[in-house]
């Protein structure tokens, strides 16, 4: 771990009915670190997502690679990959192939290369031979690492998981935090789940109504006092 | 749970299915042309009808499928009858009118029964549809199960906290939760999207 790679200072965001979400945040994330984002439901970890990728007009001051996410906000997701919670939120195609494929061909790559790109994740991922197949028509497990997949094909510096383990049964949540163990990015993962983020991740930032709770290296959930007051536990 | 209402038999295997989708495209197109703007008759609707369930037949379609799905569009067919009746009071014309709406109701049922929905898209797209369309197409076609499946659970749910029928009141309920869940997912979607590098012009 080397550089910063994610800068977060002063971060707030209001709701569009004027109800505050995040308050006065700010956090450094460095090169490969894999974080953990906990919090309560309703604590702001979606949000404050979707605000490091430039989704809500936040206040504050968010930079990615050194560069502001509001000026840049485009350039700088073509190096992010973002898993929704939701799989069918993710996954718009008819196919599977089409949905891995999309920012591929948004971005203008030529057939032959995204034919490669999206058969090797899908093989990496083992879902090989899922290319012609509905998304609708797969298991929540299936769905979810065609998702991870969609995230994957750019070969993204930055990976960043909603709820990755949310109703899926205990094999497939084991099979995923193999799956996550083994790409070598930076991640930041908004989960509930403590076991997985003791097994993944190397840091913690506990969200509790909208504000930095704590903040540190994964030794802070062994303070059970912490995770009582933050409804984790 | 697990829906297939749009296209079931696209999957099956017969000399229909196999039949290029360009040409299952431009056959429907004619039909459809032709019983529109052409002054065909009766007799000739009536054959053209014998043939299409015929072909209907050899794409293995079941007839009693075919019959459920045309029953669909039954009100609009009388709706549209009758206003003719009115204006011309001519049986034989009326009768012309309903043979040509289940002409080409049941070309336009081969079609989507004997092609897969992402080829017919894919087809329409080499034909210079707009893009816009396309993409609305696909949508609804995705979500189309999505949404079935949360207005099976809605009905559940409001099955076991309600003994009595569902009352009008109720399903008004039901369609304004299920507009807002359908806006509030188009808004994940256009998020998706964006995360992935769609820009304005789709």
């Amino acid at each position: 771990m080397s550089r910063t790679i994610i800068e977060v200072k002063n971060l707030s965001y209001k709701y569009p009915d004027g109800k505050q979400a995040l308050k006065n945040i700010s956090f450094e994330i460095k090169e490969e670190q894999k974080v953990a984002l906990l919090g309560a439901n309703g604590s702001g970890k979606t949000t404050l997502l979707f605000c490091l990728v430039g989704l809500l007009d936040y206040e504050g001051t968010i930079k990615i690679f050194g560069q502001d996410v509001k000026q840049n906000a485009k350039e700088i997701r073509k190096n992010v990959g973002f898993v929704f919670e939701n799989p069918d939120d993710q996954l718009f195609n008819l196919t599977v192939f089409d949905d891995v494929a999309y920012s591929l061909r948004q971005q203008g790559y030529k057939e032959d290369y995204i034919k490669i790109k999206v058969r090797e994740v899908l093989e990496k991922l083992e879902i090989l031979g899922y290319e012609e197949r509905q998304p609708y028509h797969l298991s929540y497990g299936e769905k979810k690492k065609v998702c991870l997949a969609t995230a994957l094909v750019n070969s993204p510096k930055i990976l960043i998981l909603d709820e990755p383990t949310s109703n899926l049964d205990p094999a497939s949540v084991r099979e995923f935090k193999q799956m996550i163990k083994n790409i070598k990015t930076t991640q930041i993962i908004a989960t509930h789940d403590i076991r997985f983020v003791k097994e993944v991740c190397d840091s913690v930032i506990i969200l509790k109504n909208g504000e930095i709770f704590s903040y540190g290296d994964i030794s802070l959930l062994e303070n059970s006092e912490v995770l009582f007051s933050t409804r984790l536990l | 749970m697990k829906h297939n209402f749009i296209d079931k038999y696209s999957s099956l295997s017969s000399l229909v299915h196999k039949i290029d989708t360009k040409i299952k495209l431009i056959s429907f197109i004619t039909i459809a042309i032709f019983v529109s703007f052409f002054g065909l008759s009766s007799k000739i609707l009536v054959l053209l009808l014998l043939f299409l369930i015929f072909i209907s037949q050899l794409a293995k379609i079941p007839v009693l499928f075919l019959l459920s799905r045309i029953f669909v569009i039954l009100p609009f067919v009388c709706l549209i009858s009758f206003s003719y009746f009115i204006t011309k009071q001519n049986f034989l014309d009326v009768l012309n009118v309903v043979l040509k709406s289940y002409t080409i109701i049941l070309s336009l049922l081969i079609l989507i029964q004997t092609t897969k929905f992402n080829d017919l898209l894919t087809t329409l797209k080499s034909f210079k549809f707009p893009k816009f369309l396309l993409l609305i197409l696909s949508f609804i076609y995705r979500y189309f199960f999505v949404l079935t499946d949360e207005v099976e659970k809605m009905t559940f749910a409001v099955k076991l906290k309600q003994q009595k029928k569902l009352n009008l009141k109720t399903l008004t309920k039901l369609v304004g939760v299920l507009l807002l869940r359908s806006y509030n997912r188009a808004e994940k979607i256009n998020k998706a999207m964006i995360l992935r590098g769609a820009d304005r012009n789709l």
